[in-house]
């Protein structure tokens, strides 16, 4: 097994996928950062103050009025307060939720990439892991070494997953050092509150505790993975079913960005909540923001998606295996 | 020539895509250190044939058998015996020949580092093994395709229209090079082709396929035989005809050069009877059929 591991890690690597992957991740990184800082420069030279707690005072006051605006859809509102809630629990607390160092920043941007942007990066690794082979002809060769078929997807799968993971390991690393420029790089043992859970209108806060934030960095890396994964594993599926590496990265995308999309309108279309794509926003667990459907949990949105990871698994080995190769 | 023992046996192939037959009953045998020719039109169900051999594609029906082991049942030690470049010489542009060849050498247990150097050694790579594919030629690739099927030392290889793309020096060089294998390592050589000339320069036996049936199989030789005419210039044309047909000849008139049907052994009679005659003849050789004039007499057709 080993071996073959070996050969499809020096294939993505020798396609300088990972290059592309990690200027992706630089320039997206460096793009955000400095919007951030811009934000937070002119919030502070607005306030005249550069003190966190007039800063979120003046936040909250801000969303509740555009609360009060007539035109606001139901679901943004609803959001808006449980935002307004979080913020006031924080006050209540003397924890200042927007404390910025490099992990500051990798919360916000993990919070808002795992259900679309390493999702995509995944897919720019996994998409071609079969099709490719398919269509240059090179699986011919693969597939006529006296190695079982099964052994050679396997082989790819697992591949997927150490790139998954040294994507991750990328995202950290990279993001981390280029925010830490724009915001310096301490703040790991900052108090981090999560536990909020959208009770109807109101927010639950009986599970609400404090985490220390290089602790809930770990906890969205582990849910980036798990999200990954899956997404890697339905790549997978279509890679082996399409011969073009193009059209297999066009249906992922087309996939992921419904996803995105679909969230924000299912909330009246309760059995939604079964799709594959509905469920990646796994960081929405974490930060107490509404889940696209109302009663998602985090085991709910795992569950739904590792069976589709494993029906996506399960139909890549059995095509693969028995499919005739011209 | 000794004939070895039977390496790779077909036994009543076929193939069923939907409702359409593309190998129909094929059976066909080839013993070590010969060269057997796969002959066929594009489309006559060659491919399909050979993917079925090398266990890419399932059989509907039939068997194919590598040493004693079969493909379905045995694939790993059956597919272990087998060399094999199919069509277009793929291999992965982006990494060097040398990589190329370890990614497969990796590949297939029992195969020592070592064999990595000797096969591009032998395909004549050695001193651009370590540069990328994608600055390789087409006779190179092809070079890399052979020194690829060669690593894990087959008992058997199996090329798939190896001459497509190459330019006549390649061919010359590759007909060489897969004498030599099957002459002096024993090797079995199925080799396939469209082109009846390629095969007719290097193939012991040969099998053609037409349609997915094979419609004839034998030694090279006796093929040929079937069908050979002979090529004359005479001048003048008109009398060399008359005096052709006197003699009871089939002939019909191409370029400027008289096509007869006869045995070659007998032109020196012909020859003796124009001159005497007063024509003047320049030029007799014997004219090897092409594939299409075999076809038109295999499968019944009417020929010139």
């Amino acid at each position: 097994m080993i071996p073959l591991v070996h050969n499809e890690m020096l294939k993505m690597i020798r396609k300088r996928r990972f290059t592309a992957i990690a200027w992706i991740i630089a320039a997206l990184t460096l793009l955000f950062s400095y919007a951030e800082k811009k934000e937070l420069d002119t919030l502070y030279e607005r306030l005249g103050s550069d003190d966190w707690r007039t800063a979120l005072q003046t936040k909250i006051v801000d969303a509740q009025n555009r609360l009060n605006s007539p035109s606001l859809p139901a679901k943004t509102k609803k959001n808006l307060r449980l935002l307004i809630r979080q913020q006031q629990y924080y006050l209540e607390r003397d924890i200042n939720p927007h404390a910025l160092g490099a992990p500051g920043f990798m919360r916000l941007l993990l919070d808002d990439s795992i259900h679309l942007f390493i999702p995509l990066l995944v897919v720019v690794v996994a998409s071609d892991l079969v099709a490719s082979e398919a269509g240059s002809g090179t699986l011919k060769l693969l597939l006529t070494r006296p190695v079982k078929r099964w052994k050679v997807l396997a082989g790819k799968y697992i591949a997927l997953l150490l790139s998954v993971s040294f994507i991750l390991l990328l995202m950290g690393v990279l993001s981390c050092l280029l925010s830490g420029f724009f915001f310096g790089f301490g703040g790991w043992q900052n108090p981090v509150l999560t536990g909020f859970r959208p009770a109807g209108e109101d927010l639950d806060v009986s599970n609400v505790h404090l985490l220390p934030l290089w602790r809930y960095l770990l906890f969205q890396f582990g849910f980036a993975w798990f999200a990954g994964t899956a997404v890697g594993s339905m790549t997978l599926m279509f890679s082996v079913l399409f011969k073009s590496t193009p059209l297999v990265i066009g249906i992922m995308v087309a996939f992921l960005t419904s996803g995105a999309t679909l969230s924000n309108m299912v909330s009246s279309w309760p059995s939604a909540k079964y799709l594959f794509m509905i469920n990646l926003q796994l960081a929405n667990y974490l930060n107490g923001r509404m889940p696209p459907v109302e009663g998602m949990t985090l085991s709910f949105s795992l569950a739904v998606l590792a069976l589709w990871a494993a029906a996506a698994l399960a139909v890549s080995f059995m095509i693969f295996t028995k499919k005739d190769i011209y | 020539m000794n004939p070895g023992p039977v390496i790779l046996e077909a036994v009543r192939l076929t193939k069923k895509i939907g409702k359409r037959e593309v190998v129909k009953d094929v059976s066909f045998s080839v013993r070590a250190g010969e060269v057997f020719g796969f002959l066929g039109p594009n489309g006559a169900g060659k491919t399909t044939t050979i993917r079925m051999l090398t266990g890419l594609v399932r059989p509907s029906g039939g068997r194919v058998t590598v040493c004693g082991f079969d493909i379905r049942r045995d694939f790993l030690k059956a597919v272990r015996q087998i060399g094999c470049l199919i069509e277009y010489p793929e291999m992965y542009p982006y990494l060097t020949g040398w990589e190329n060849l370890e990614h497969f050498q990796r590949m297939t247990p029992g195969i020592p580092k070592s064999r990595v150097g000797e096969v591009a050694e032998m395909t004549g790579l050695a001193d651009r093994i370590h540069d990328r594919v994608s600055t390789y030629s087409l006779g190179m690739r092809q070079r890399l395709g052979i020194a690829q099927s060669l690593l894990g030392r087959p008992k058997i290889l199996i090329l798939d229209e190896p001459a497509n793309g190459l330019d006549p020096f390649g061919m010359q060089e590759m007909r060489t090079f897969i004498r030599r294998l099957a002459a002096e390592e024993g090797v079995g050589v199925l080799i396939s082709s469209h082109l009846l000339n390629e095969i007719q320069l290097v193939a012991d036996r040969v099998a053609i396929l037409s349609d997915g049936k094979i419609i004839h199989s034998g030694t090279v030789g006796e093929l040929l035989a079937r069908k050979e005419k002979v090529r004359w210039r005479i001048s003048p044309l008109e009398t060399g005809k008359r005096i052709l047909k006197e003699e009871g000849v089939d002939l019909y008139e191409e370029d400027g050069f008289l096509i007869a049907s006869h045995r070659p052994e007998k032109a020196h009679l012909f020859n003796e009877k124009l001159v005497k005659n007063g024509a003047q003849v320049f030029q007799i050789e014997t004219k090897l059929p092409t594939l299409e004039d075999l076809f038109m007499e295999l499968t019944g057709g009417t020929s010139r």
